[in-house]
């Protein structure tokens, strides 16, 4: 008995003396919580010397919050809850590949309500010019249990010269850029999964907008657009359940289009 | 003057037989009671075989307090050497962590607790120690569903719902089909049925379990659903 004391009590010691979660390559608090987190992870140069940090990690983080927080208050101006979403920076983090997202990964990231990582790679092609790769991954859309469209994605963009950190910033969180669509999408599918319907309907129209030129983006696009309807159902019920809502069913069944021109 | 008493032989040997029938008659009362007395009052016992089992237990009980020092001693050695595992683990990429977790299984159910605790951490480590605890299925199959069982019976948020899903799936994987285990199963997908209607059955998952939201209830459910099918359970949601 007290060897097996002796030795918990050592496991303990060991336990406390570990960080939570430290680390070069770990984001520190995506588990935890309740909040939604979004990680940002580093942007690189490719070089035959190994990858360079193309800007300052909490310059990148602090971009990214500002823009999607910005989305984020527009479109949930008039909701009831709003909820803090947590943007976190991963020092040292750069996947080498969307690959490294097995299926236990995401799930094991959705259920600590990390709903989007993003990271990103600056290859040089040659005379001056430079290709840009962002990944996304957006963990609620990859784990949805009905047959979902791909939560891994990515963007490409050439530019003509090496760019600066404000052009990567500026490539990353721009008005028609992509990360603030994939954002919506995701951060609507995980309010959705969790039941905030008056949050989940406004962020997936949100999303079915932004995606909707899109034409990669199709099925993501329609998955939005079908979950938005389903939690404006959900809306209308959970806010008069008597049926006196002032949106009829027909309406809630096509809640983006009832939403936007209303 | 009165002179010694003539000698009686007619009297003398009265005596003498008288004597000698006492003698007699006491040496067998003595050897009758010596039939009652036990073994161990006995002789030979007294001088050789009770020191023979003395010696015995001294040895047996010499061996079990040495075999006990040297495991305590083996145990806090153990420790050490899993500090760095744990480190390893806290600290390395996923490969890295991975092979930390599945190492530390060497040490066998002393790994349990420490990988049960990882399972609470970031998703690296919490990976990292789901696929310890899957190697553990192979060598300590009792311990491991006995821990476990244990982390889902918690009803004090001391674990998150993060770090049941995947106490789920390895009770699944590792075949924890004990009564005790399936019943606490039962009871957790009881739980998860209840807080799945919402209103108060959330309320109390909330309670039980922490950071806790309807995702987490959808995905224990799902994670139940399987569990139930590997173990060939009926349960119904």
């Amino acid at each position: 008995m007290r060897s097996r004391l002796a030795i918990f009590g050592a496991i303990a010691a060991v336990l406390m003396t570990v960080p939570l979660c430290s680390g070069q390559t770990q984001c520190t608090g995506v588990s935890g919580g309740t909040d939604y987190k979004v990680l940002v992870d580093e942007v690189q140069f490719a070089t035959a010397g190994g990858n360079q940090p193309a800007i300052a990690l909490e310059l990148l983080q602090s971009s990214v919050e500002g823009a999607l927080e910005k989305v984020r208050h527009g479109v949930l101006a008039r909701s009831s809850s709003p909820s803090t979403m947590l943007y976190l920076p991963c020092s040292g983090r750069h996947p080498q590949s969307p690959g490294e997202f097995n299926d236990l990964y995401i799930r094991t990231m959705a259920s600590n309500h990390v709903i989007l990582e993003l990271w990103g790679t600056i290859f040089p092609l040659g005379d001056g010019q430079h290709k840009f790769d962002i990944h996304y991954v957006m963990f609620p859309v990859a784990s949805a249990t009905a047959p979902p469209p791909s939560g891994i994605t990515a963007t490409e963009k050439t530019m003509a010269s090496k760019p600066t950190p404000v052009q990567v910033t500026g490539y990353l969180i721009s008005a028609r850029a992509d990360l603030p669509a994939y954002f919506t999408v995701a951060a609507g599918v995980q309010a959705y999964a969790d039941h905030r319907w008056d949050q989940a309907a406004p962020l997936l129209c949100e999303a079915r907008s932004r995606l909707k030129n899109k034409t990669a983006q199709q099925d993501l696009m329609k998955f939005a657009d079908e979950l938005a309807s389903k939690a404006g159902a959900e809306l209308r019920k959970s806010s008069d359940p008597a049926g006196t809502s002032l949106m009829s069913e027909a309406q809630a069944k096509d809640y983006c289009t009832f939403a936007t021109t209303r | 003057m009165e002179g010694p008493p003539a000698f009686n032989a007619a009297l003398e040997i009265f005596s003498i037989y008288d004597r000698l029938h006492k003698l007699e008659t006491n040496a067998l009362e003595t050897n009758a009671n010596d039939k009652k007395n036990h073994w161990y009052d006995s002789q030979l016992f007294s001088s050789v075989l009770s020191g023979v089992i003395l010696a015995v237990f001294g040895f047996a009980l010499t061996g079990r307090l040495e075999q006990s020092a040297k495991e305590r001693e083996l145990n806090i050695q153990s420790a050490k050497d899993m500090q760095e595992l744990l480190v390893k683990m806290s600290t390395g990429k996923g490969d890295e962590a991975d092979a930390a977790a599945v190492t530390l299984t060497a040490y066998g159910r002393y790994a349990i607790p420490p990988l049960i605790q990882n399972l609470q951490y970031s998703p690296e480590r919490a990976l990292a120690a789901e696929h310890g605890l899957d190697a553990l299925a192979i060598t300590v199959p009792e311990d491991l569903c006995n821990n476990l069982g244990t982390v889902l019976q918690n009803r004090t948020q001391r674990y998150t719902a993060a770090s049941h899903a995947p106490v789920i799936r390895i009770m699944g994987v590792a075949g924890c089909t004990g009564s005790a285990q399936i019943q606490i199963l039962r009871e957790y997908a009881d739980l998860i049925k209840r807080a799945d209607a919402g209103g108060p059955g959330l309320i109390e998952y909330q309670q039980a379990v922490r950071d806790a939201t309807p995702s987490n209830v959808a995905q224990a459910k799902q994670e139940l659903a399987n569990t139930f099918r590997l173990l060939h359970v009926d349960y119904a949601f």
